[in-house]
């Protein structure tokens, strides 16, 4: 009875004493989501609206009866392969990942099961773009790579301390550093600039979603544009 | 003994099998469309009138004068409706409803049987014919589901695995009802000819491979248009033309719209139309609930 009230004080201390993250504040499962969430619903509406043939390794999409889009996977060295061939093209997009990959779901662009991954690395080198994350103990960095330069955001949440920041590295961009630290018993400080200056939390998320959160989101959407437009990757009537 | 080993393994291999892919056409949800607005019906009942229940009847009265859809006026504390169920447990479980309308005598009933090798849903009209009957036959090797309007069998589904891929086989019939009983008609003509069936495939990654009855390869999206089960809820409102209007009461104004939406949603989900404006919806919800302007006060 003893050992149950201990284990249970212990759970009711630790979470008293839990740094709780700032609702409506990004976090790297956001990001990923946010960057990823348009390819995943992209491909639900093909495979709905498409007839499909699976094959080994493989899938073949049709439109009207004529091969619109053959996909296939190789996974080699911990590296997946992922290659889509329409008549006139073909893309390649590798992903490197510590986790296991729902490898079926990723070729159809569903990245659900790379999130739980603490490191990977997606490349398609054909249209010059990159994402990749790293964990080091209690830190998560993400790195969106598009053929202009990088967007960094680092993460780090420990049991005392909270802190998050982006930035950009790339010689004509127009954002300025940003920073998110909360310590124990503290309040939550809002920081811009390369000088670090304090300002308030709706200045700070007026900065985060017009220089950073609308860039990455719009990024998916470039990215899936360059798929449709110049790899014949399936219309879906949009 | 044998007979048990044989409902072992009839266990065991029902419960490996797949279900009916998501989105696709089932018996679950034609049944699901049809018991949705008998549920429904029966909830507004208790917002709009006085419900007493004893452990096999629910009656429902008013203090005023109710005009019934059937153009029938009942007296204030006369039953509007009274729902009489049966159930037995052994030795098969068995539940029977039987709903009396505003004319007191029986609107219609359900009933619904529940074993290991089969399940059977029927709904009778006043004269205890059957107006739709659903039957489900559950073997090691298949699940045979077939649908009847009336006495005519209009779908057949069968499900099969086959070395870790699902089979499904839809064959549809032609078919045409007159059904005219006292207090409701029905009226459903579908003379389109189908002749084979649709065969769909479902993988163990979830891929789905669909083949008309002709043997072309289909999207989902095609197939869904051709295999939809419409025009019960037509048949469902003749059902219940022997109970009073009714209305939804919600507790205030606030929630209309997202009442109205959701109900929208509700419907074009079970009629798998719209799917889009659904996925919209929803995608409209999460991003509503992120910025906060979707409180969730449960």
């Amino acid at each position: 009875m003893k050992i149950f009230f201990l284990i249970l004080s212990f759970f009711m201390f630790s979470k008293a004493y839990a740094l709780e993250w700032p609702s409506g504040l990004f976090k790297a499962d956001t990001l990923q989501q946010q960057f990823f969430t348009p390819f995943k619903n992209y491909f639900v509406q093909v495979i709905e609206s498409h007839a499909i043939q699976p094959k080994n390794g493989g899938l073949i999409i049709f439109d009207e009866g004529e091969v619109e889009l053959e996909i296939d996977w190789v996974q080699n060295a911990g590296i997946l392969s992922l290659f889509y061939r329409s008549k006139n093209s073909e893309l390649v997009i590798f992903v490197e990942s510590e986790g296991e990959l729902n490898v079926s779901e990723i070729a159809l662009l569903n990245f659900d099961s790379l999130f739980s991954s603490p490191s990977y690395r997606l490349d398609i080198p054909k249209l010059n773009y990159s994402l990749s994350k790293k964990t080091r103990g209690n830190s998560v960095n993400l790195t969106f790579s598009p053929a202009w330069g990088n967007i960094f955001f680092e993460q780090k949440i420990t049991r005392t301390e909270l802190e998050s920041r982006m930035w950009y590295n790339c010689s004509e961009c127009s954002g300025e550093p940003i920073l998110f630290r909360q310590i124990e018993a503290g309040v939550p400080t809002f920081f811009v600039g390369e000088l670090v200056q304090s300002v308030s939390p709706q200045r700070y998320l007026s900065i985060a979603n017009r220089f950073y959160l609308s860039g990455i989101s719009s990024q998916s959407s470039t990215l899936l544009s360059q798929l449709k437009s110049s790899y014949s990757f399936p219309s879906i009537g949009d | 003994m044998l007979r048990l080993v044989f409902l072992l393994t009839l266990v065991a291999t029902i419960n490996l099998k797949a279900e009916i892919p998501q989105g696709l056409l089932s018996v679950d949800r034609i049944l699901e469309e049809i018991q949705l607005p008998i549920n429904n019906k029966i909830l507004q009942m208790q917002q709009n009138f006085v419900e007493t229940r004893s452990s096999s009847v629910q009656t429902f009265t008013s203090q005023d004068v109710v005009s019934c859809q059937s153009g029938l006026s009942v007296q204030p504390g006369s039953p509007i409706l009274r729902v009489v169920t049966e159930n037995q447990i052994l030795p098969l479980k068995r539940e029977v409803k039987t709903y009396y309308g505003c004319n007191q005598s029986q609107s219609f009933r359900e009933i619904k049987i529940d074993t290991l090798e089969e399940f059977r849903y029927q709904l009778l009209g006043p004269d205890n014919l059957a107006i739709f009957t659903l039957l489900k036959l559950k073997s090691p090797t298949e699940i045979r589901s077939e649908i009847y309007l009336t006495n005519q069998r209009v779908y057949l589904i069968q499900e099969r695995s086959q070395g870790g891929t699902e089979e499904f086989f839809y064959f549809r019939f032609p078919f045409q009802v007159n059904y005219n009983q006292a207090g409701f008609r029905i009226n459903i003509n579908d003379t389109n000819e189908v002749s084979g069936h649709y065969l769909v495939r479902q993988y163990s990654q979830g891929f789905l491979e669909i083949f008309s009855p002709q043997g072309e390869r289909i999207s989902k999206a095609e197939f869904i248009r051709n295999n939809g089960f419409r025009g019960v809820n037509f048949f469902i409102d003749s059902v219940l033309q022997d109970l009073p209007e009714t209305k939804f009461i919600s507790s205030g104004n606030q929630n209309q719209n997202l009442i109205n939406e959701l109900r929208n949603a509700q419907t074009f989900l079970l009629s798998n139309t719209n799917l889009n404006y659904v996925r919209n919806l929803i995608n409209e919800y999460i991003k509503l609930a992120e910025d906060g302007e979707l409180q969730d006060n449960r």
